[in-house]
């Protein structure tokens, strides 16, 4: 059986690891139930900060324990998004192209859209380091989209065996428009809130 | 009169089937007791495979075998190519209810349709009237029977022993031309069903393993390639009786006991195995994701079908919760509502199309049967485009398939995105691709008419990046495991005017990130004598008018710029055969020819989304692209190393490596370099152009929200979107919660 190591994962996570290699582990039967443990201890010596982590969401975002009952979205450069419940992207930076110069800069606009007036595309920069985390193809108007909330509890109590100490039915929901709503009592905001 | 087999299932419940009768009968005493104890056919245990696992692995192996031997002889009796050799077939073989339990390699979604299409002859009664006797050949092809549209054919049989109907054996396959107006297996164009072409529900076609000859002369009569048709015909019946065949001989092999628990108990370990893959190697939670087609029908059907005199933009909104015991729930409340154009899609074919995301994730060990959709509970809304052919009998039967590949290609990002946070990244290959499909049809100078749908692009598309290397290049197929493009010759003489110029891989054309899709394959086609008409239509998938998908790439990787379909009028390239000249091999080349004054063109025609129509003459010059997936990552992440050996083969250009991927290029003689401390340095600065030219996300939403107040919304198909979708709770309770706005402010025509 093919041994499922830490430095290996560690190059699969970096994204060096041999294909050779890779494909093993896509063949392995059963797969090492232990891997969420080694991931997580992976991750946690790659990342700069402390907190320990609960789950990686994409290649440099993370949910962590920031404190007692206190769980937040946080980059690997150390800039934090804040509640996890709420859509990281609302506390991020947006770049959007509408206009064809714009969408030009990525690809011949005589030959592929967005067609402006019917799309968009939307990037999500970290303010911290920059990092382009996320990317949108949408119309003009959609809302951003919260694309995983995770149930952490039920992830760690019944798949892991380790409840979180924090456990509480109101982790998973999504708190994203108590945000927008509280944006909307910003006298800065325009009228019809 | 023989005494009947009795079939005693652990005791449990015994069945007497006598020519066919009881089935009816049957189905609700599996289906009850799958209810009552969570279990297929209240299969608590798996006594054959814990028994003997050894002799349960090797009858499941010679049901497989049985299928894909089937298969592969009876496609030769196919004259199409799309049967033949991109392998756009599927056989299967039931249980007596129906139950999906093995399949040859082919089209993958059909596997759910099969049980879909038996249980609808169960439940209305064909066991009375026409009868279900050994020998006899159903086919259908009408979703409102069960299955997925009028150009995927379907055959099965009864395999009866002994006066009991012990299984099925059921085939598709998809065929190149259906009959209707817009010639090709899927006319687009469609207001209603009277557009579908040749469209039969379920009928009796045969007896005694003959077929009737008045069902030859309705595919003579109300297609335009009957030879073709009728072969494709015998070659999903001959699949099927060799299968029947099989499964008889391995009934005297391994005993009729055997054989049926068996096939059951393959159904259950299915069902067991993708609810504990959910428990062990997913993260629960919810998981959202949204995709979008346009539709253009204005100015076509206005006089006549005003109904249909309009523009769409689809909206398709998925929400799915893994769930901690092992259950898959998906909720597509939210999407658009169905209408008369063609997208009118169905709630069987979308349930039963989820065998297809769920066959890159999950069945590791059991293979396709029915049993994988058993952990799924799918929830759409009454009046949504997934109820269009349930909920009125007059909706288009064309093309239920639109609105499902929406779902199928994409869902999968909820599987990738849980894997992915599981640890599990040697799992995270997104199967979103789509592809173009053109077809079309004409009169050959001598009368002869033709018509034809290409289906390579469906059988060999690129993939998009994984988590952890670039996509395989042109090595992928969303609905089948079989890759193939089939080869071109065998192409040319189903499309008699039409030449290929080449097959290119285009550069650039890709999902950008630190790791990129494969790059898009574009084929490119010259009209030679096309004879008295040719037309050419045809579906564009990704489209690039609203690039996918609509989630971007995973990690900050780009969605796919999405694919145009072109058409060059007016050519001289006669002239440069006839001079023996170089031509153009792919539309990028007929453009630069142009450019150049190499070729001369008439017109050049972009087609952003689908394409309705276009007549072609001698010269003429037509192009349709294959698809490729999404990017994964940070493109400034992107190893120098890989940027150095996609510039090396061609699959990037220098100007895209500076500009999107931060790379400081040198040109020396030969191969070009990437300066590797210089594209360090380069990226930092274009991290910190990012975060000077990008506001944050409360003072963008500020100023959208003041837009959308001021009636700045003006696109009349996005508005008429939001004004549809609002009638939805999922939806609505997305838009208004998210932007704080009444729902007047996207209703009132402001």
């Amino acid at each position: 059986m093919t041994e499922v190591n830490k430095e290996t994962l560690k190059r699969l996570v970096q994204g060096t690891l041999e294909w050779e290699e890779a494909k093993k582990l896509v063949r392995l039967k059963p797969k090492d139930e232990d891997r969420f443990i080694k991931y997580k201890e992976v991750l946690q010596e790659l990342v700069p900060w402390k907190e320990e982590i609960l789950l990686r969401v994409s290649d440099h975002l993370y949910i962590v324990r920031k404190g007692p009952r206190e769980r937040i979205v946080k980059c690997e450069c150390g800039h934090e998004y804040g509640d996890y419940r709420i859509n990281w992207k609302l506390k991020a930076l947006i770049h959007v192209r509408r206009t064809k110069e714009q969408v030009a800069e990525l690809w011949d606009t005589e030959l592929k859209g967005p067609e402006p007036g019917w799309g968009e595309l939307r990037e999500y920069f970290c303010p911290g380091c920059g990092t382009q985390h996320a990317v949108e193809s949408v119309p003009p108007g959609y809302p951003i989209m919260f694309e995983m909330l995770p149930d952490l509890d039920s992830f760690y109590r019944e798949r892991l065996g380790q409840p979180l100490s924090d456990e509480s039915p109101e982790w998973f929901q999504d708190k994203t428009h108590e945000l927008t709503a509280q944006w909307v009592r910003d006298p800065k905001t325009g009228s019809g809130g | 009169m023989q005494e009947p087999h009795r079939f005693d299932f652990h005791g449990g419940f015994e069945m007497a089937l006598i020519n066919g009768k009881g089935l009816k009968e049957y189905l609700q005493e599996i289906d009850r007791l799958t209810e009552e104890t969570g279990c297929y056919a209240g299969l608590t245990t798996l006594r054959l495979w814990q028994e003997d696992p050894l002799k349960f692995n090797r009858f499941a192996a010679k049901l497989y075998h049985a299928c894909t031997s089937a298969l592969q002889t009876a496609k030769i009796i196919a004259a199409s190519p799309a049967a033949r050799e991109m392998g756009e077939m599927l056989i299967c073989i039931a249980t007596t209810d129906g139950k999906p339990v093995a399949t040859s390699l082919g089209l993958v979604p059909h596997v759910g349709l099969q049980e879909s299409q038996i249980r609808w002859v169960i439940e209305n009664n064909y066991e009375e009237n026409p009868g279900i006797r050994d020998g006899d050949i159903f086919c259908n092809n009408d979703p409102r029977c069960g299955c997925a549209h009028p150009a995927d054919c379907n055959t099965f049989i009864p395999i009866v022993y002994q006066g009991e109907v012990i299984a099925w054996a059921a085939s598709i396959n998809h065929i190149l031309d259906v009959g209707a107006p817009i010639a090709g297996g899927v006319p687009l164009y469609a207001p209603d069903t009277t557009f579908d072409g040749f469209l039969y529900p379920t009928l009796k076609a045969g007896e005694n393993f003959e077929y009737f000859q008045w069902f030859d002369l309705m595919w003579k009569r109300r297609t335009r390639v009957p030879s073709f048709n009728i072969l494709d015909e015998r070659a999903r019946g001959a699949s099927c009786i060799l299968l029947r065949n099989r499964l008889l001989e391995m009934v005297e092999e391994f005993g009729i006991d055997y054989v049926k628990e068996g096939m059951s108990e393959l159904v259950e370990l299915a069902r067991r195995e993708v609810r504990d893959r959910i428990k062990t190697m997913f993260v629960p939670g919810r998981y959202r994701i949204v995709n979008f087609k346009p539709i253009f029908y204005k100015g076509i059907w206005d006089k006549m079908f005003p109904q249909s005199a309009k523009n769409w933009l689809l909206h398709i909104m998925m929400t799915v919760f893994l769930k901690p015991e092992g259950r898959i729930e998906m909720d597509f409340d939210g999407s658009s509502s169905w209408d008369w154009n063609h997208a009118v899609g169905s709630e069987h074919l979308l349930k039963a199309v989820q065998i297809l995301s769920l066959a890159f994730y999950f069945p590791f060990s059991t293979g396709l049967n029915g049993g994988l959709l058993m952990n799924i509970d799918l929830h759409t809304s009454p009046g949504s485009i997934f109820r269009g052919i349930e909920e009125h009998p007059l909706t288009s039967a064309t093309l239920p398939w639109m609105p499902a590949l929406l779902v199928m290609g994409y869902i999968c990002r909820a599987y990738v995105q849980s894997l992915f946070s599981a640890g599990y990244l040697e799992e995270c290959v997104l199967s979103e691709t789509m592809a173009g499909i053109p077809q079309g049809g004409g009169i050959l100078p001598d009368g002869t008419h033709w018509a034809w749908s290409d289906f390579e692009h469906m059988g060999c598309s690129g993939v998009s990046a994984c988590a952890y290397r670039d996509g395989f290049t042109q090595a992928y197929q969303l609905i089948s495991p079989v890759t193939d493009f089939g080869t071109v010759e065998d192409w040319e003489y189903v499309m008699p005017p039409a030449f290929y110029l080449g097959r290119a891989l285009l550069p650039d054309e890709f999902g950008h990130g630190k790791f990129r899709s494969s790059n898009m394959c574009q084929a490119t086609w010259v009209v030679l004598d096309p004879g008295r008409i040719m037309a050419v239509s045809g579906l564009n998938n990704p489209n690039t008018l609203l690039p996918l998908p609509s989630n971007g790439g995973m990690s900050g990787g780009y969605p796919f710029s999405g694919n145009y379909i072109a058409v060059a009028t007016e050519t001289n390239v006669r002239e440069l055969i006839e001079k023996q000249l170089p031509l153009p091999r792919h539309f990028g080349e007929v453009i630069q020819f142009a450019r150049e004054g190499k070729l001369r063109v008439g017109e050049i025609r972009i087609i952003k989304t689908d394409l309705d129509n276009a007549n072609l003459s001698d010269g003429d010059i037509f192009a349709f692209a294959g698809g490729t997936g999404s990017g994964w990552g940070d493109p400034l992440e992107r190893f120098v190393a890989l940027l150095e050996k996609d510039l090396r083969q061609g699959y990037m250009t220098p100007q895209v490596a500076e500009q999107i991927y931060g790379a400081v290029v040198k040109r020396p003689e030969g191969a070009p370099q990437v300066d590797e401390e210089a594209t360090a340095e380069r990226r930092q600065e274009l991290r910190e152009e990012r975060k000077a030219k990008a506001i944050p996300v409360e003072e963008w939403w500020k100023q959208e929200r003041e837009q959308l107040l001021n009636g700045e919304l003006q696109q009349e198909e996005i508005r008429a979107m939001y004004q549809d979708c609002l009638k939805y709770p999922a939806f609505r309770q997305e838009l208004l919660g998210f932007w704080q706005l009444p729902e007047q402010v996207w209703s009132d025509g402001r």
